[in-house]
């Protein structure tokens, strides 16, 4: 039995861990029966370093040295607008560290935003191991689906700063579609409407029974329910600066006090039509005469003012459809996750949009959790499962001695079903039914056309057709066909990259090797070769993003190939592929088609850290936390 | 088969779908191809297996890619009546050379 891995949705404002197991999905809640842990990071002036709620607390008294929303500027390069946006509004101080990355300083100390995410990380496996009296280091990770190369692996690296085996870094919106689990052996279009704290994703799915497969996705990483707190606390600063002379804007810590005061009047106003956002002594007037705020604010109001900022999800709506090739009113269903959308008006909006009532059964601050955790559990039980899933193939595809049509195995989801608009889904908790335990063991069974075909299906034609040995496959006795029954086997994912990946030609320009959307892990081979004589070192430029112009992009770095063979220009033949893996992150490998060699090749991402700055700095976690390195 | 011999077989190989299938009939054939070599579906295996795997699984999702895509297949089909089996470009370059790299400094 393996230890169990958790779904971890790192969030912009919290985060939350989940676990499935035979018992269904369950939130991991703290001693105080709390899920969300808030993704914030506090360096106390007695050398110790909170995370979490008791970082939280400290928000309002220490602001400058209370770390908060950095999932907003993870893997951006120092100097983009986004950067420069935040840290004009952000207590804490931003700098520029090495390869542009971007660095939080904090009681003398420099971080890098993923160590940041990483004391979060360390602190939401502290809450989740103590909820299940056993210490996890495995888990699955979300990250917004229009997350770049950059973004992810920056992420990558917090886990790995925070001592996390990540089994798979997963979009949160494709997370929260397997949360609901949805029906069997249909097909359903699904909308996932994910507005959090920081970022926004529209994604399409088809789900066909088992099988979620992402068919579009766009997004904003730099839009969420951060921005309506802003403009609701500056509107509070006008007016008490009109009022008092006195700007909370220019002292960290009022405006601080300011800020989550705001955010809580926005999440009442989910509730209330009218409220007012009170504190008492912000401020203290001429003779030391205390200041208090009483900021009455109405729903209508903070409607009005919300509604630029939404009206930009919905330009983003436009994109997902447009990619998809489908209007809004031809989805089955819309799903709801994140924060923001408690809010009536997103809701009122997204009903208009899609002219039907999005489903929020499950809470949206916990279903990309719940999501994460489920896909935790059918990655680790997939070896599990795989002897049924065998049983459901035909001999048709590869062995070529049966006459069935090439899609019989999956004749129990052909059925096109009418656009359901009800809101009832099937199958909320686990959207798979557990799988036996272990059979007793049998014979192996030879492999290889010699050997007399084992009783009843031939179970291993897909994996015979090219050498890939499962290590299951020799240990399972062949069950019996059958005709269509509960599905057996988890659910599977195929999901897709949200960006182009260019790569630099001439004047600027470039030229999209992978196109947006495809399905993931996928690859492209281009071929390139040398420009003059004796060439022996070459680069590119790579980048992600929809433009034919490189600075329109996100620039990502630099791929180098190393050490070519000597030869008149144009004479050296590189084959280069470009891969995106199934966490959406970029592999590159390079082959001479002269000799058939492999090509030395390296990938310098702007703003990452390198093997060795993850250990260092992970050691210097441990160190803070007080455990062994 | 070894994995090598990826390169002597067309997408509608690969996928194990016969030239005249419909869309359906592809994506169906490519959802039962995800469960044999996607990696969600190989952690356990070794790691060797599972980079085999993987390989299979990204000429497959190649071979999806282009093969759902009407323009895309029409043109891959072009090409694979002179035996071509693979779609080495996703727009063919100007020129119809190699792309040279600046050199470098």
């Amino acid at each position: 039995m393996t230890s169990p891995v958790l779904g971890i949705d790192l969030g912009t404002t919290n985060s939350v861990a989940a676990i499935a197991d035979a018992d269904g999905v369950r939130v991991l809640r703290d001693v105080d029966g709390d899920p969300l842990v808030p993704s914030v990071v506090s360096f106390h002036p007695n050398g110790k370093v909170l995370a979490g709620k008791r970082a939280q607390q400290r928000r309002e008294i220490d602001a400058v040295n209370t770390v908060y929303s950095v999932k907003r500027l993870i893997g951006r390069p120092f100097r983009c607008d986004e950067v420069r946006e935040a840290d004009a509004r952000f207590p804490f101080e931003l700098s520029e560290g090495e390869n542009s990355s971007v660095m939080v300083t904090a009681r003398g100390q420099r971080y890098t935003l993923a160590e940041i995410s990483a004391f979060v990380l360390r602190e939401v496996r502290r809450v989740a191991s103590t909820a299940l009296g056993a210490d996890i280091n495995r888990a699955v990770v979300t990250v917004p689906a229009n997350f770049n190369e950059l973004q992810r692996t920056a992420t990558k690296s917090a886990c790995k700063i925070a001592g996390l085996d990540v089994l798979r870094i997963l979009n949160e919106p494709t997370a929260a579609a397997l949360a609901y689990g949805f029906g069997k052996g249909t097909h359903e279009r699904i909308a996932v409407f994910d507005l959090g704290g920081g970022t926004f994703d529209l994604t399409i799915l088809q789900v066909s029974g088992d099988v979620f497969e992402v068919l579009a996705t766009a997004g904003d990483t730099f839009l969420g329910g951060d921005d309506i707190d802003a403009k609701v606390a500056d509107r509070v600063c006008e007016a008490f600066l009109a009022e008092h002379r006195y700007d909370p804007k220019q002292h960290p810590d009022a405006y601080e006090r300011v800020r989550a005061a705001s955010e809580r009047g926005k999440c009442k106003l989910s509730d209330d039509e009218e409220i007012v956002i009170s504190l008492d002594e912000l401020a203290h007037g001429p003779g030391g005469k205390a200041l208090d705020l009483r900021f009455p604010l109405a729903r209508t109001e903070l409607e009005r003012m919300s509604l630029p900022l939404l009206g930009r999800a919905f330009d983003v709506c436009e994109d997902a459809m447009k990619i998809a090739g489908m209007r809004p009113t031809q989805l089955d269903k819309v799903v709801l996750a994140g924060g923001q959308t408690r809010m009536p008006l997103v809701r009122r909006m997204v009903t208009e949009y899609f002219e039907q009532e999005p489903l929020s059964n499950i809470e949206p601050e916990l279903v990309v959790a719940e999501g994460a955790a489920i896909q935790a559990r059918a990655i680790s039980d997939a070896k599990a499962s795989l002897a049924a899933q065998r049983a459901r193939q035909t001999t048709a595809r590869f062995g070529g001695a049966v006459d069935e049509p090439v899609a019989a195995s999956a004749g129990d989801a052909r059925v096109e079903r009418p656009a359901a608009r009800s809101g009832t889904i099937s199958s909320p908790a686990m959207p798979y039914a557990p799988v036996p335990a272990t059979p007793p063991p049998v014979p192996p069974v030879a492999r290889g056309a010699s050997s007399a075909p084992p009783p009843g299906p031939q179970l291993d034609q897909t994996m015979r057709m090219f050498d890939v040995e499962r290590a299951s496959s020799a240990s399972r006795p062949p069950p019996a066909k059958s005709g269509p029954s509960p599905s057996p086997r988890p659910p599977l994912l195929l999901d897709v990259t949200p960006l182009s990946l260019g790569i630099e030609t001439v004047d600027g320009y470039c030229e999209h090797v992978i196109a947006r959307n495809a399905t993931v892990p996928t690859e492209q081979v281009r071929m390139f070769t040398t420009a003059r004589d004796n060439q022996r070192l070459v680069h590119v430029r790579i980048c992600q993003g929809e433009s034919r112009r490189l600075r329109r992009n996100q620039e990502l770095g630099v791929v180098a190939l190393h050490d070519l063979r000597p030869a008149r220009r144009g004479q050296v033949q590189i084959a280069v592929t470009f891969a995106i893996d199934a966490d959406g992150t970029l592999d590159v490998s390079a082959k001479d088609t002269g000799t058939g060699k492999e090509q030395h090749v390296t990938v310098d991402l702007i703003g990452q850290l390198n093997d060795e700055q993850i250990a260092s700095r992970k050691a210097r976690q441990s160190a803070f936390s007080g455990e062994k390195p | 088969m070894k994995p090598e011999q990826l390169d002597t077989l067309s997408y509608y190989e690969i996928l194990g779908v016969e030239p005249s299938a419909g869309f359906d009939e592809i994506r169906d054939a490519f959802h039962e191809f995800s469960y044999a070599y996607h990696p969600d579906y190989c952690h356990d295996d070794a790691a060797e297996q599972r980079d085999i795997a993987e390989r299979v699984f990204r000429r497959g999702s190649e071979a999806y890619r282009v093969l759902t895509d009407p323009r895309a297949r029409r043109l891959y089909d072009a090409q694979l009546a002179n035996g071509e089996l693979r779609f080495t470009r996703n727009v063919p370059p100007p020129s119809g050379k190699p792309d040279s790299w600046r050199p470098t400094h």
